[in-house]
């Protein structure tokens, strides 16, 4: 039985390392250890010694972090980049989810290909949360500001809140536009009027 | 309409030529159109370019070189189209090592007086400067500047790297005693009064390239004419942008969140040519500090770009005279060419010229009267490379 793999994620989202973590520990046994902030990287990193390393393509720190990892490959131990590149379509796969892995050389590939296909499907897993919260924030916006139109309408015109909307709905059709866009318009007028 | 064109772009005042071209309709008048993937590292951008998710990039000069001849961590060739821009990097310092520079006789915006004054000071250690990447006009015009005063670079700069839009930060805590940053970064951090300004690029090197359009060969030589499209329609953006009538819809549309996503006002002074030397506000009128004017710039000089190989072929471990020929094999001056032939835009009739020649405008010869210069270097150097 040889040493569980040490695996660093360097990630400032939370919910997504922990998303990882849980994905990397459900079915392997591995140790993941998370660095959120990544000040102090290198030292943090020396006394590490991972096998592993993921960090998200999109973490500004990248750049910063790539050096630091090369460094440590010159004076301390061999670090090549990717895993191997005879296996295009997984690093593909990988970039393409917005990740990317540092692995220490002459890891075994069986070894590194499970570890990198469960972080790829928690990349995916967050994409599609994050996407789902966004729109419905926005989703929530639009219907405040529609709201707010509303209520502007019945209290210069004295309408109900159905004839209110109704209105609303026949000027957005009227004039080829979303009811959002409609109601946003009205609520800045009212703002300089009222 | 073809598929759209899968190209890369950090967020930097030098990313326009591209933007524009998407956002003014050059591309759509070309019948092509883009996908731009905005990338805040530039490793990230060389991985997606090697692992062919993009077809092309706004790309550092030296990194489109490095990645061509296979000397870093990814291998794919780059054929560069045109030149976007030249210089527009600003050499900022933190506080304590401006009084320092200041005490010690140092003229600001002077590079040679800079370069001397950081020699006195470096005599103990040499001091920390952030960078975007390694593979970079930044590191390649520091190195020149102090190996041309007969020092070693790495006596006089430690190197550490950082995204452009990370850089500030690191002079903020202290990780690092200066950086040099392409726009608007630069011009952020002295309003914010992070650092002072010390230096613009083009005070080392007036006809310095800086960002190319960088296409993949390998899609290039499926999709050549796309690629000629391409070029047209971002040479054409270049000459948008360096009109400075156009400098306030420019800077509007760079600020949005999906391109540089900050303050426009910053972006518009890059535009006009002014730069940001303060935290009040003051400004200084500079038109070389970044230079857009594709037709003056855009043409991919074998000569320009065989520097920027020679001067980095040390670090890259190979000879001068291999990098210099590998560089010329990524030159596109026939898809220059032929994407300008049609619209009449100058062109040169040579590919090579003697590099920091020109003190001033100077008609050459070619068709649609090409105008150059001026290209000087900071010691007044010039690059023969015949």
């Amino acid at each position: 039985m040889s040493k569980p793999l040490h695996i660093v994620v360097i990630d400032p989202h939370k919910e997504r390392a922990f998303l990882i973590v849980d994905g990397l520990r459900e079915e392997w046994d591995y140790k993941v250890t998370v660095i959120g902030e990544t000040s102090g990287l290198a030292r943090k990193l020396g006394e590490l010694q991972p096998d592993i390393i993921l960090i998200d393509l999109e973490n500004p720190s990248r750049d910063s972090f790539e050096q630091i990892v090369l460094a440590l490959g010159a004076s301390e131990r061999p670090v090549a980049m990717f895993v191997d590149h005879s296996d295009q379509q997984m690093m593909r796969a990988a970039i393409d989810a917005g990740i990317s892995a540092y692995v220490v050389d002459g890891l075994r590939k069986d070894r590194i290909t499970p570890v990198l296909e469960t972080a790829i499907a928690r990349f995916h897993a967050f994409h599609r949360m994050k996407t789902e919260l966004e729109t419905t924030k926005a989703a929530l916006a639009e219907r405040k500001t529609i709201d707010r139109a509303k209520g502007v309408l019945m209290k210069a015109r004295g309408m109900s809140e159905e004839d209110a909307y109704a209105l609303l709905r026949k000027t957005a059709m009227d004039q080829g536009r979303k009811l959002s866009e409609v109601a946003d318009g009205l609520v800045d007028a009212a703002g300089l009027l009222l | 309409m073809s598929a759209p064109i899968n190209i890369g772009f950090v967020p930097l005042t030098d990313a326009a030529p591209l933007i524009i071209a998407h956002e003014m309709g050059f591309a759509r008048e070309e019948g092509i159109s883009l996908n731009l993937s905005r990338e805040l590292n530039w490793s990230t951008v060389r991985d997606k370019l090697g692992f062919g998710i993009l077809d092309g990039a706004h790309l550092l000069l030296p990194l489109a070189l490095s990645l061509s001849l296979g000397v870093g961590p990814v291998f794919c060739e780059i054929d560069v189209a045109m030149i976007m821009n030249m210089n527009g990097n600003a050499l900022v310092v933190n506080h304590q090592l401006a009084n320092a520079l200041r005490v010690a006789g140092c003229q600001i915006g002077d590079a040679r007086s800079f370069a001397t004054t950081m020699i006195k000071l470096t005599s103990n250690a040499p001091v920390r400067i952030a960078v975007p990447y390694m593979d970079s006009m930044h590191v390649t015009m520091l190195r020149h500047l102090i190996l041309r005063l007969d020092k070693r670079p790495e006596d006089i700069f430690e190197f550490h790297v950082s995204s452009p839009s990370a850089i500030e930060s690191l002079l903020r805590s202290g990780d690092v005693d200066a950086f040099m940053v392409g726009a608007p970064w630069g011009s952020k951090a002295v309003e914010n009064d992070t650092g002072c300004w010390m230096l613009s690029s083009n005070s080392i090197w007036q006809g310095a390239p800086e960002k190319v359009l960088g296409l993949r060969r390998g899609w290039v030589r499926e999709n050549e004419e796309l690629g000629v499209r391409l070029t047209r329609a971002v040479y054409r953006g270049a000459n948008w942008v360096a009109n400075r009538s156009n400098a306030s819809v420019a800077s509007e549309i760079l600020s949005r969140s999906e391109y540089l996503d900050m303050d426009a006002s910053l972006i518009e002074y890059n535009l006009r040519g002014e730069v940001v030397v303060n935290s009040s506000g003051t400004t200084i009128f500079d038109p070389l500090a970044i230079q857009f004017d594709a037709n003056r710039i855009g043409f991919p000089w074998h000569s320009s770009i065989g520097w920027v190989a020679e001067q980095n072929a040390s670090s890259w471990k190979i000879d001068k005279s291999v990098a210099r020929q590998l560089s010329t094999e990524c030159c596109r001056t026939d898809l220059y060419r032929k994407a300008l032939e049609s619209i009449y835009g100058p062109v040169p009739s040579a590919n090579a010229k003697l590099e920091g020649s020109l003190a001033e405008l100077t008609p050459v010869s070619g068709s649609n009267n090409p105008i150059l210069g001026p290209d000087a270097f900071f010691d007044g150097e010039i690059y023969d490379p015949a």
